[in-house]
């Protein structure tokens, strides 16, 4: 197995001596499926920051998908992150685009031709039910809805890393399980999942890893789900 | 052919932001039409202040008076020597006596020719001297003035005529204009500038969660810059093509008032329509200044 994500030691400190993460070492492989959960300032949120390059880490080493994040230079930072696919629990859609132009806009950034953009998007709507959506703008869907469209742009490409960052934090269970549903069919086709998540219920749901964090470090390391030791 | 389509989609992605944002698109152009009313304004002024003072002044003239004897040959180097000598000086022309005489029969009353023999009406042949007032530079006055003083030594020059305090006065008001016109201009401008800047501010930080999704999904800082670049382009044209407009039409009410207040005899044209390609270009080179610098701290703090 060959590690997709590679936290070693790391430590992110804030100005004021905030300590968001403290020496949290995590390896996650090609592949797998995995929550990260704990309390409200645990650290969870700062992770994600880190694997998206929005922050660098104060000590330790931070891989993702072979690339040093310490390291890595400003210009190269929209490269990593094309390989990376970012769900958010307010969904993060431009209300001045239709569901089309949401989605398109991750292949837009790789300057792929319209006409290759056009069936990927078209696909991608059907596969996740969207396909009647196309011309609608997103204040116009609801919660279940917008939250499947943040998910269409976070596939459309099939990036090799998928990340959600509380994605069921504003749907009811139902429509949660749904969203966590079409996670698992990204993982299922090949994609690395990191889910944070507060949600006991739906790590319960499923069989996978799980990292618990707590004050900036790391508490525990289990599999989860009605079978699990 | 992937830069081709980028291109393509550059400007396809400005024209839509032009549309998808139609509010802010038209605080945009209106702030730049504004400012370039403004700044248009101004140039005018600036553009024909020194032409309306220097018509203002009457035109400052000198006349040197020459000896009755005096040969064409001389007539003809003394011309040359101020030419020569005096960039200031914007035309030199001869007359003969008899123009002269005529010149000052015309200053006579209408009773007084009647009974006068028009031999004994004075007559001189001279020089008139024209100078450029807006050529005049502060270095140079008063070395000037004192060189046509000293015309009257030489030979062949009977008298030079002319009122120096006319000519410093004159280039006072020039100065003081020009050295008004450029503070004001300065002033104008970084306001307009400011105006456009912090507009553009304002709208991108309107659009701060756009930018932020386009980051995300892994756009360089360039992909989002340049549509910006080429929106903020757009408006200014179409900013300068209003502003060109709207300051022709006020100008036109304007010189009608004059003539039907008959305040103006002369046909004026204050704003030829060359000048609408110089408002449409400065639009387009403020759009793209204001959006550029608009962006600029808001992409430089974003990751």
């Amino acid at each position: 197995m060959v590690a997709m994500i590679t936290f070693a030691d790391v430590t992110k400190r804030y100005p004021g001596g905030i300590i968001a993460l403290d020496g949290v070492s995590v390896d996650i492989q090609e592949g797998e499926f995995v929550f990260v959960t704990g309390p409200s300032g645990a650290g969870k949120t700062t992770l994600i920051r880190l694997l998206l390059a929005q922050e660098k880490p104060s000590s330790g080493q931070v891989l993702v998908a072979r690339r040093n994040v310490r390291a890595l230079r400003e210009s190269s930072i929209p490269f990593l992150r094309r390989n990376i696919g970012v769900v958010f629990q307010d969904f993060r859609l431009i209300d001045s685009r239709t569901v089309f132009e949401n989605i398109a806009v991750t292949l837009e950034v790789l300057g792929l031709p319209q006409k290759t953009i056009r069936t990927r998007v078209t696909h991608i709507m059907d596969l996740l039910g969207l396909g009647h959506l196309m011309k609608s703008y997103p204040p116009m869907l609801s919660g279940g809805e917008q939250q499947r469209v943040a998910i269409a742009r976070a596939v459309v490409n099939d990036p090799p890393l998928i990340v959600a960052d509380e994605p069921t934090g504003n749907l009811d269970p139902a429509l949660s399980v749904e969203v966590m549903d079409l996670l698992k069919e990204a993982n299922g086709r090949g994609a690395t999942v990191i889910v944070a998540t507060h949600s006991r219920e739906l790590m319960e749901r499923y069989r996978t890893r799980c990292i618990y964090l707590e004050r900036g470090q790391k508490v525990d390391e289990r599999m989860t789900g009605g079978d699990a030791e | 052919m992937k830069n081709l389509r980028r291109a393509g989609y550059f400007l396809k992605g400005a024209v839509l932001n032009l549309t998808r944002h139609p509010l802010y698109s038209s605080v945009g152009i209106l702030t730049l039409c504004v400012s370039l009313i403004l700044v248009g304004f101004l140039g005018l002024f600036m553009w024909k202040a020194d032409q309306v003072i220097e018509e203002m002044s009457g035109g400052l003239k000198l006349t040197v008076y020459l000896e009755a004897e005096i040969t064409p040959g001389a007539v003809e180097e003394l011309t040359r020597v101020i030419l020569d000598s005096w960039p200031e000086v914007d035309d030199v022309t001869f007359h003969t006596h008899e123009e002269d005489r005529a010149r000052n029969r015309n200053l006579l009353p209408r009773e007084l020719l009647e009974e006068l023999d028009p031999s004994l009406i004075p007559a001189q042949p001279f020089l008139e001297v024209q100078l450029a007032i807006s050529r005049v530079t502060e270095a140079r006055i008063d070395k000037m003035i004192e060189w046509f003083r000293s015309l009257a030594q030489v030979q062949g020059v009977d008298e030079v005529l002319f009122g120096a305090d006319k000519i410093s006065v004159a280039y006072s008001l020039i100065q003081g204009a020009r050295n008004l016109g450029v503070f004001i201009a300065a002033v104008i401008v970084l306001a307009a500038l400011f105006f456009v800047v912090t507009t553009t501010r304002l709208i991108v930080e309107g659009r701060r969660k756009e930018i932020q999704v386009l980051l995300l999904v892994g756009a360089t800082k360039n992909f989002v810059r340049i549509p910006h670049y080429i929106e903020g382009v757009l408006q200014g044209l179409m900013a300068g093509a209003l502003a060109f407009i709207v300051v022709w039409l006020l100008q036109h009410q304007l010189l009608s008032n004059l003539r039907a207040e008959a305040l103006l005899q002369v046909p004026v044209n204050l704003l030829p329509t060359g000048m609408g390609v110089w408002f449409i270009l400065g639009g387009g080179v403020l759009g793209l200044l204001g959006s550029a610098l608009g962006i600029a701290r808001y992409l430089r703090l974003s990751q």
